[in-house]
């Protein structure tokens, strides 16, 4: 619609300058050929240093390389990092202790420190780093000696320049036990004299329900006074999600302040209470929620989930910029059935998770919710679509995948219970020309992926044989299987 | 709607939409170059790009316009946030998009992508070589891509000297 090729005559006058000339890998600029070069695993960047004497240097001065340290690897990252000028990821595993080789670490973008990392070399690492953007740091709250001190001693012991370069700053606590309650505060301090720059906060907890945090969750407080802040992540590891409540109470003015200015609200797993009223920061960033993630469970002392109306002011004011939903639903709530229709008017929806549970703190419910309009068309650019739990016939079934639009779709699991579902599937796949697409991606080099593995291994085992006996089958990298079809599998990778 | 002309070494004028044109760094700067230096607001704004052939910037035109409605990926991003949508925008489409196109191609649509800065089809493209070399032993490579092994004395040798330190075990 937007292009129109016009070419008039007149202007038709230059001669094609590349007319029989082939373009060849090396005729791309340095910063082309890196581009390349930096997509392969860190033994193949060693690998291709042979190839050409171009590519050796490149390797050597401009790709980057990830390097991970952990206790007894250290020779070797003496003799493959020593002489790179471009490190520029780096992951200290848990608990290392040994001194921190020589590396050039003028190129390091991103440090990720494990928890009980000897403070010294945290501190060597930080102080070398000029130009570091990006800090991950494991808190293991459960220790005797907690590393929450040993990390911050080793941060506020000294004006390091270098931690004005920072801007991106994720925190991971688990194992908790007994997170001191003055953690928030002193994070404050840090990041308030000594990371001013910080604009992207990602906080990721897997803790014990005994743990304070459960009662102190309160990180929101760190949002008050980081003027650069845009985004804020919250994450909980999954299976505690339903013990989280987010509470972010008082809320002052400043905390109100922050979170206004805020571009991206990001909250995993975590359970948020009708009353709580960061929702009205939620809904007000229009256009800004990407992900939405909830589970209406209740919690561990009993408290009520919301009702699942609550979610449709998300839906209706984020609806351009929704990529993924994930919905999970307490199966004892009748009143919580889901509608399809919901999820209809999402332009952009890439992943739709639907989960209907019963959680361990309540009596089994033998009455499945029920789901509604399975008729409803959801958006093209669908790539996911899970719905379990809920009271389906298979008809609603059928509706559903009549709907979907299959160009970009990779993952749909039916039971194999829902046959003549199965079968109604099977046949738009094949009306759609499905089967005969995904072979050809695959040969076609950019198959690193097969996506329709699950699908296709259990049904289609000869789609599958002839799939995997192409020549290129062992760059295929990534093959989901259901387990009938393993054994076929493992005779070919 | 306003237009930009676009046009190619070989004097081909594509009629973008400016929305559109705007998604690639190079042709959004070149707009608003264009606006400062012209008078008249109304101006239909003409831009030259010597080093791309018609074949080649439709093609980048094409990949654009299927992907128009993308997320413009905040500068922000690192590499770790980025892969996932990186490998999400593989699409079927792209998957198709590239798949009749020979390696010398390819690298053309490298260099535009470079050279308009649009990173979308810059990362599919490269990743589209990168599985070409990937798996493959340095002799396979070189004859993939055509390359001469042009080191110097026993430079090889040296380079295979050090190599076996690298490899871990």
């Amino acid at each position: 619609m937007f292009i129109h090729n016009s070419a008039p005559a007149e202007l038709v006058s230059c001669p094609p300058i590349c007319d029989n000339m082939v373009l060849q890998i090396n005729d791309l600029p340095n910063e082309v050929l890196c581009n390349i070069l930096n997509f392969l695993n860190t033994n193949e960047k060693f690998l291709v240093r042979l190839v050409c004497p171009r590519w050796k240097d490149q390797i050597d001065e401009n790709v980057s390389f990830t390097v991970d340290i952990y206790n007894g690897n250290y020779d070797l990252i003496r003799r493959r990092f020593g002489t790179s000028r471009c490190i520029t990821c780096v992951y200290i595993a848990h608990y290392f202790k040994e001194d921190i080789p020589i590396l050039n670490l003028a190129s390091l973008k991103s440090l990720t420190v494990g928890a009980n990392v000897d403070k010294l070399a945290v501190y060597e690492f930080l102080s070398k780093a000029i130009s570091l953007e990006c800090l991950s740091l494991w808190v293991d709250i459960g220790m005797e000696s907690p590393t929450v001190k040993q990390t911050q001693t080793t941060v506020t012991a000294n004006n390091y320049p270098v931690l004005r370069t920072i801007k991106k700053l994720h925190i991971v606590y688990f194992y908790g036990f007994r997170l001191p309650l003055s953690d928030v505060t002193t994070w404050k301090e840090i990041l308030d004299e000594h990371m001013p720059n910080v604009n992207h906060l990602i906080v990721e907890v897997n803790v014990c329900p005994d743990s304070p945090l459960v009662r102190s969750f309160d990180y929101f407080r760190l949002v008050a006074g980081m003027p650069k802040l845009h985004t804020l992540e919250y994450r909980v590891w999954a299976h505690y999600s339903h013990l989280f409540v987010l509470n972010v109470k008082p809320l002052t003015p400043e905390i109100s302040m922050g979170l206004a200015k805020l571009n991206l609200i990001r909250l995993e797993a975590i359970f948020v209470p009708e009353d709580e009223p960061i929702w009205n920061f939620i809904l007000a960033k229009q256009h800004q929620i990407q992900d939405l993630n909830l589970s209406n469970l209740p919690n561990s002392r009993g408290r009520e989930g919301f009702p699942i109306s609550m979610i449709l002011p998300v839906l209706r004011n984020c609806k351009q910029s929704l990529r993924y939903v994930s919905l999970e639903i307490d199966t004892r709530k009748n009143g919580d059935n889901i509608d399809m229709e919901m999820f209809g008017s999402l332009p952009f929806l890439r992943k739709l998770i639907i989960k209907a549970q019963e959680t361990p703190f309540t009596e089994p419910h033998s009455e499945l919710p029920n789901i509604q309009n399975c008729s409803t068309v959801l958006s093209k650019t669908l790539e996911k679509l899970s719905v379990r739990g809920f009271k389906f016939c298979e008809e609603d079934i059928i509706c559903l995948i009549k709907n979907l639009s299959m160009e970009d779709l990779d993952t749909v699991r039916i039971c194999p219970e829902y046959a003549s579902a199965w079968k109604s599937f099977e046949n738009r796949m094949e009306e759609m020309g499905i089967v005969r697409k995904e072979i050809k991606c695959s040969s076609s080099a950019m198959g690193t992926k097969v996506y329709v593995g699950a699908i296709l291994a259990k049904y289609h085992k000869d789609v599958l044989e002839e799939l995997l006996e192409r020549d290129d089958s062992r760059r295929v990298k990534d093959v989901t299987v259901e387990s009938q079809s393993l054994e076929l599998v493992s005779r070919y990778m | 709607m306003a237009l930009v002309r676009v046009i190619s070494s070989d004097g081909a004028a594509f009629l973008v939409s400016q929305r559109l044109a705007k998604r690639s760094g190079k042709l959004k700067t070149e707009i608003e170059t264009f606006r400062k230096s012209s008078d008249n607001s109304e101006a239909q704004p003409e831009i030259r790009i010597v080093t791309i052939r018609a074949e080649i910037l439709r093609l980048v035109l094409q990949w654009l316009q299927q992907h128009q409605n993308d997320p413009v990926l905040p500068a922000n991003q690192n590499e770790q946030d980025g892969r996932g949508d990186a490998e999400m925008g593989q699409s079927q489409w792209d998957r198709d998009f590239l798949a009749p196109m020979d390696l010398g191609i390819v690298m053309e649509l490298i260099l535009a992508a470079n050279h308009l800065e649009v990173k979308g089809l810059l990362d599919i493209t490269c990743k589209l070589v990168e599985s070409k070399i990937t798996g493959r032993t340095v002799d396979e490579i070189r004859t993939a891509f055509k390359l001469k092994s042009d080191f110097k004395g026993n430079e090889e040798e040296q380079t295979r000297l050090e190599n076996r330190w690298c490899v871990e075990n």
